[in-house]
Parts: C-alpha cells; sequence; structure tokens
C-alpha cells in the first residue's frame, strides 16, 4: 500500500509542479556545430583499391559537419514546458577521399579513349533553410543556472550546393568536371536530436546545450552517403524579450 | 635519450611518407552472384576467372597474371593468362595446382605494339576457328594444345586507351570467353569467363 502512494504521488506531483505559472515568450537566437557519421556509397566513377575481402572501399570514417543559425520565438506553455519552432539556416560540409594519398576518379571517356584524374579530395558544401520544431523541459525553473532537456527536429531543404575538386597534381591544366557525376544531396532531410543543457546568466538569458543523439532522419546532408548515423553537437542560445513569472 | 630522438625522428619520416594507390595492382572483385569469380568490370583490375566444373579458373590474385605477345611471322597475337585452379573450401579458397591459359589468334591488322590493342575492340572470336589455337598448361606439365574444341568464344568487349591526369598510362582490355573441349575423352569446360587487364610495355611483347 506504501507503495502504491509513494508510486502514485510521484508523478502526479510532478505533473502538478509543471502547470504552475503563467504562459509567456520568449525569443531565442542560437548558434550551434552538429557532426554526423557519413556511410559512403558506392560512385560509380571512383576505381577501386582494394579488394573485396579487404573491404571494398576502406575509407577512414567519414563526417559530415553543420554549422547553423537559428532565430526561434519560444513559448512557455508552463515554466517549465515551452514550444519553440522558427528559421534555421545551416551549412553542411562533407568530404569524399580515401585513406590513401589520391584515388583515380573517371571523369571522361571519349570512344576508346578514357580519362581518369587522381584526386585527394572532393570537398562539397550543402546550404540550407530550415525550420525547427523544438519541445524543452525545464528541470529546475529557479533563478539560478536552470537545466533542461530538449528534443527537436529541423525540416532542411536545400537552397544550393557546391562542390571543389582537390586534384592530387597542382600542376594539371584542367578540372575534371566532377558536378554531372557526383549525385547531388537530397533536396529535403530532417534531423532529429535530444539535448542536455543549462540555461545561465542574469534572467537565465544564456544557455548552452549538448545535442546527442543527432542523426539525419529522413534524407541525407551528404552527396556522398547516408547521413543516418549517430552524431553530435553542441549549441549556445542567448534568449531576450523574456516576460516569464518566476516559479 | 638518443634512442628517444631517432625513434621520434623514424616516427616523422613514416608519417610523412605518401601512401599512394597503384593502378597496377591486381584487384579483386568478388561477383555478387559468384564468389569465385571476379566481378565483370572494366577498370584493368588486371583479374580474370571462368567456371571449371565445380572449381574455378581464376587470375588468383596474381599482380601481373597474364601476357601478350605478337607474332610478325604469322600475323598472330598470343594472350596468355596465368592463374591457378581453385576450389572452395569449407572456409576459404583453396589452390588445387597452377594453371594457364593460352589464346593465339589471327588479326587482321598489325598490331606489334599495345598501343594498337584498340583495334580489337569490339571483335569477336570463335574458337572453333582451325586458324584460332587454345593451350592450357596445368602445374610444370608443358603446354598441351586443345584439339577437340566443341564450342567457344573470346571477346574482346571493350578496349580502353587509359590516360591518367592526361597522361597515357596503358591499355585496358576487358571481355568475356568460354570453350567446352574434350581432352584425353573427358569433357572440360570454362564457362561464364570474364577478364579485365591492364596492358603496359612490360606486358606486351
Amino acid at each position: 500500500m506504501k507503495k502504491l502512494i509513494f508510486m502514485t504521488a510521484i508523478p502526479i506531483g510532478i505533473i502538478s509542479s509543471c502547470f504552475a505559472g503563467e504562459p509567456h515568450w520568449a525569443m531565442n537566437i542560437s548558434a550551434g556545430t552538429n557532426i554526423v557519421g557519413v556511410t559512403l556509397n558506392e560512385l560509380d566513377n571512383i576505381r577501386a583499391y582494394r579488394s573485396t575481402d579487404e573491404y571494398l572501399y576502406d575509407w577512414d570514417p567519414k563526417i559530415a559537419t553543420s554549422v547553423y543559425l537559428s532565430f526561434t520565438p519560444e513559448y512557455y506553455i508552463t515554466p517549465k514546458f515551452s514550444l519553440s519552432t522558427g528559421l534555421r539556416i545551416t551549412n553542411t560540409l562533407s568530404k569524399y577521399e580515401s585513406n590513401y594519398s589520391y584515388f583515380y576518379y573517371k571523369y571522361k571517356e571519349d570512344g576508346c579513349d578514357t580519362y581518369y584524374s587522381r584526386i585527394k579530395s572532393i570537398d562539397q558544401s550543402n546550404f540550407y533553410v530550415g525550420i525547427p520544431l523544438e519541445f524543452r523541459f525545464t528541470i529546475r525553473g529557479t533563478d539560478r543556472p536552470s537545466p533542461y532537456i530538449r528534443a527537436g527536429a529541423v525540416l532542411n531543404f536545400r537552397c544550393s550546393s557546391s562542390t571543389k575538386t582537390n586534384l592530387y597534381r597542382n600542376d594539371i591544366d584542367y578540372t575534371p568536371d566532377t558536378d554531372n557525376i557526383i549525385p547531388t544531396a537530397d533536396n529535403f532531410a530532417m534531423p532529429v536530436y535530444c539535448a542536455a543543457g543549462c540555461q545561465i546568466g542574469h534572467q537565465k538569458s544564456f544557455g548552452v546545450e549538448i545535442q546527442f543523439p543527432y542523426t539525419v532522419a529522413i534524407g541525407s546532408m551528404s552527396s556522398f552517403g547516408d547521413t543516418n548515423n549517430f552524431g553530435g553537437g553542441i549549441q549556445i542560445t542567448y534568449q531576450f524579450a523574456k516576460n516569464k513569472s518566476e516559479e | 635519450m638518443k634512442k628517444l630522438i631517432i625513434c621520434m625522428v623514424a616516427a616523422g619520416l613514416f608519417a610523412a611518407c605518401e601512401k599512394s594507390d597503384s593502378i597496377d595492382n591486381s584487384i579483386w572483385i568478388a561477383d555478387p552472384d559468384d564468389s569465385g569469380l571476379p566481378k565483370y568490370t572494366e577498370w584493368g583490375y588486371n583479374t580474370f576467372g571462368a567456371q571449371m566444373g565445380t572449381s574455378y579458373f581464376s587470375s588468383c590474385w596474381r599482380d601481373t597474371p597474364f601476357t601478350m605477345e605478337w607474332h610478325d611471322n604469322d600475323s598472330t597475337l598470343e594472350l596468355t593468362m596465368n592463374g591457378c585452379q581453385t576450389y572452395k573450401g569449407r572456409y576459404e579458397w583453396l589452390i588445387k595446382e597452377d594453371m594457364s591459359l593460352t589464346i593465339i589468334i589471327p588479326c587482321d591488322s598489325v598490331i606489334d605494339s599495345f598501343k594498337k590493342l584498340y583495334l580489337l575492340n569490339g571483335k569477336f572470336f570463335d574458337l572453333t576457328n582451325p586458324d584460332i589455337k587454345v593451350l592450357v598448361r596445368r602445374d610444370n606439365n608443358p603446354q598441351e594444345i586443345v584439339s577437340d574444341i566443341r564450342s567457344g568464344n573470346f571477346y574482346f568487349k571493350r578496349v580502353q586507351m587509359l590516360y591518367v591526369d592526361e597522361n597515357f598510362e596503358k591499355v585496358i582490355v576487358s571481355g568475356t570467353f568460354d570453350i567446352r573441349y574434350v581432352r584425353d575423352g573427358e569433357k572440360t569446360w570454362l564457362s561464364d569467363g570474364r577478364f579485365d587487364l591492364g596492358v603496359t610495355q612490360n606486358l606486351f611483347w
């Protein structure tokens, strides 16, 4: 009986405390960076350098790195629960390279003539405009460092891409055309993540959080492979125009 | 202290060394439908293979598994594929014996240089043609002329002049082959054969 009362009272107490206080708005400006692993796809125009039993494409583990800036109004339903959405601009960088000095890339075929280029790496940058949607639960809302946990997703729409090919030999007077052969990243991608952070400073205006796990659940943010591996990130936030009531 | 410095310098030198991917190496990409055969490719991976009953005739991961030779006297081109006969053991592939297959084909054009191999692009040869010779050698035994060929073909599906960084590098010769013949009353065949060879000056005589 005591156990039943104990197990019932605690969740009721937590839930009821969450609804104390009045709803209010805040505005966030955030900057952050994420890293996620890339599972490379086979590209038709890249020559293999190892036999099947030596792992065909035994590249080093590859990552895609994103940096972003967000502008997100946040609505505190209660001092502990809040929703935010807004605008995020993201730039994602990924690289295709071998763990040798170069790889062979077939860039042209002309009758019986075939042309390879020795390439050190191919760098790609994808620019996205996205709509984040986040839920935050503030663990302690009193006027001291306030830890919180957050879950979110971003609907990212690719606006532009650029590719740079780094040749092995700099004295070659040509640039192989990789744009038509390297596939473009998906036009739509949706990263999802969980985060744990802390709001600090006067009126808890500053926030620092660690995002983990971070993964791209839908689509890929790299042309070179899938970005649905687990990664992480870090974000700093400045929150202003607060008019909250303290708990 | 001296030993530590020497070790650090050695480590630095090793780290500074570039690892280069040699285009002359043999690269075995297993056929997804039959791991005893190399996948048909046109990259100059220096591999070949064919089914041979319950075993396989293949290049056996040798870096230079072939040679080519032009005979001026009778205008024939000789291609010798040096490999081995393999079979699947319980856990790994096992070598039964060394084996080589030589095809001597008459050519309408003079191919006295490896750079003229492009003339074979798309050429199909019927091995039952009496002007074409097929020889097989097993282990250290002398080469045997295959005399009773029931059917067979050798197809140079694609010949490519390969340029790397705009410089001519080699000729890639890729294609398929199969042959059915009778040897000492025994029916033998090499089927579903494929080859992908990178020919340089050193491999063309």
